[in-house]
């Protein structure tokens, strides 16, 4: 998730277009984090010193690794340690696959990381929530929640699944807004469904484009539903059925005893307040607000 | 006896058109099932008196009667039906209290293949 708020980010700044970053998103899943990176985001080596070591590989028969140690920008531990992380480093894909089609430099990687750090409004707690990549952590750091006080860990628990569901059920790498509204934007559809609790009911709901929700039913279903308007109704409402029902089953571990309502699709706009998160997968945006009615 | 020679009569009760077209499309590849269907818990009553099924495929979440109600009915009905649970909320009193109503089995959803063969290879006998 860390990637794609670094490459919000870029956006944000005129770094990048929104295109290039689509490109940039759609392409990450295939790159490989080379060391060079690694050695920037660990504060090894510069994005010139990388750069360097770039351009003497294309002429000797020989590593980064090993340039790097010649040069003495690395020692040999330090490549050890570097090879360790290497494939624990989906953070940094999109940053590499910015580098390997080249719309950024080393160098000016570096600097964006830097300026990253220090202007994205982001506290060093919550970078390293995102770089940890635990749904549970990044929502308790990212998502605040002020006004529901009351309600906040149940809709931080309930987020945190939602993420962890995104990746189970649809094969998708889920991340939340950073500056999300304060309440659910116009949608076209709406799929909700009621979870009656011991203090009142939750309602939750999932804001969605007609693009999306056919994209998001045909991702669940695994098939393809766009032009089966009944099948990706069910399709939708059993994707939020099985998320709440999972919630439920996490609730009443903690004692806590949820009924669910069946889901329902509705269309336009409703008029709740509540808590709001906008979720992004690969296809799009979708809001999700939980309104809490007290008993 | 493989379960490509299994011959019953199967009810499916989901709200959910999804579901209840992949466990029908899943039951197929298997024997000679006579299958009947229900969206609604109501809906599913009236099937089930008027076809009077070997197996059951109940979710508990459903419109106007939820399954356990159901369950409750239907071996009230027909003790001996057997009546596999099938649902997201597979929290454990309400697995308690489909065993205890005398259900077979409790599938939580998402269910998966492996799961259902060895559900039907016990039914069977």
């Amino acid at each position: 998730m860390y990637d794609k708020y670094f490459g919000h980010f870029l956006l944000n700044k005129g770094t990048l277009t929104a295109d290039i970053l689509k490109e940039l998103l759609a392409s990450q899943q295939n790159v490989r984090v080379k060391l060079g990176m690694l050695a920037i985001k660990q504060g090894l080596m510069t994005g010139k010193q990388v750069e360097e070591v770039t351009q003497l590989q294309r002429t000797m028969d020989k590593k980064f690794g090993e340039i790097a140690e010649l040069k003495g920008y690395l020692t040999d531990s330090q490549v050890g340690e570097l090879l360790k992380t290497q494939s624990e480093s989906a953070n940094l894909r999109l940053s590499q696959a910015a580098i390997d089609m080249g719309y950024l430099s080393y160098e000016q990687l570096e600097k964006e990381l830097t300026a990253f750090e220090k202007e994205s409004g982001l506290s060093q707690i919550q970078i390293m929530a995102l770089q940890n990549g635990d749904p549970d952590k990044i929502v308790k750091e990212l998502l605040a929640f002020a006004a529901c006080d009351h309600t906040k860990a149940l809709c931080q628990d309930y987020v945190a699944l939602l993420l962890r569901n995104i990746v189970r059920f649809l094969d998708e790498q889920p991340w939340l807004a950073p500056h999300p509204a304060e309440n659910a934007k116009e949608a076209e559809l709406v799929a909700q469904q009621t979870l009656i609790g011991p203090d009142g009911e939750l309602l939750s709901n999932l804001y969605m484009t007609k693009e999306f929700f056919y994209r998001l039913a045909s991702a669940f279903a695994k098939i393809d539903v766009t032009d089966d308007e009944e099948m990706a109704h069910a399709a939708v409402g059993e994707f939020l059925n099985l998320h709440n029902g999972l919630f439920a089953v996490n609730m009443s571990e903690k004692n806590q005893r949820f009924k669910l309502e069946p889901p329902e699709i509705l269309s336009g706009e409703t008029d709740l307040m509540g808590c709001y998160v906008e979720i992004y997968i690969s296809f799009g945006c979708c809001g999700l607000l939980l309104a809490k009615k007290p008993r | 006896m493989g379960l490509s020679q299994f011959t019953a009569k199967v009810l499916v009760c989901d709200d959910s058109l999804l579901i209840r077209k992949q466990l029908t499309d899943f039951l197929a590849q298997f024997g000679t099932y006579e299958l009947f269907q229900a969206t609604r818990g109501d809906e599913a009553l009236k099937v089930f008196e008027e076809t009077r099924p070997d197996i059951v495929f109940l979710d508990i979440v459903m419109p106007e009667l939820d399954g356990l109600e159901c369950l409750k009915l239907m071996k009230k009905i027909h003790p001996g039906v057997k009546v596999v649970m099938l649902s997201s909320l597979g929290t454990k009193e309400n697995l308690r209290t489909a065993l205890d109503l005398g259900a077979v089995d409790f599938i939580q959803k998402p269910w998966k293949k492996d799961q259902l063969t060895q559900i039907l290879a016990r039914l069977k006998g």
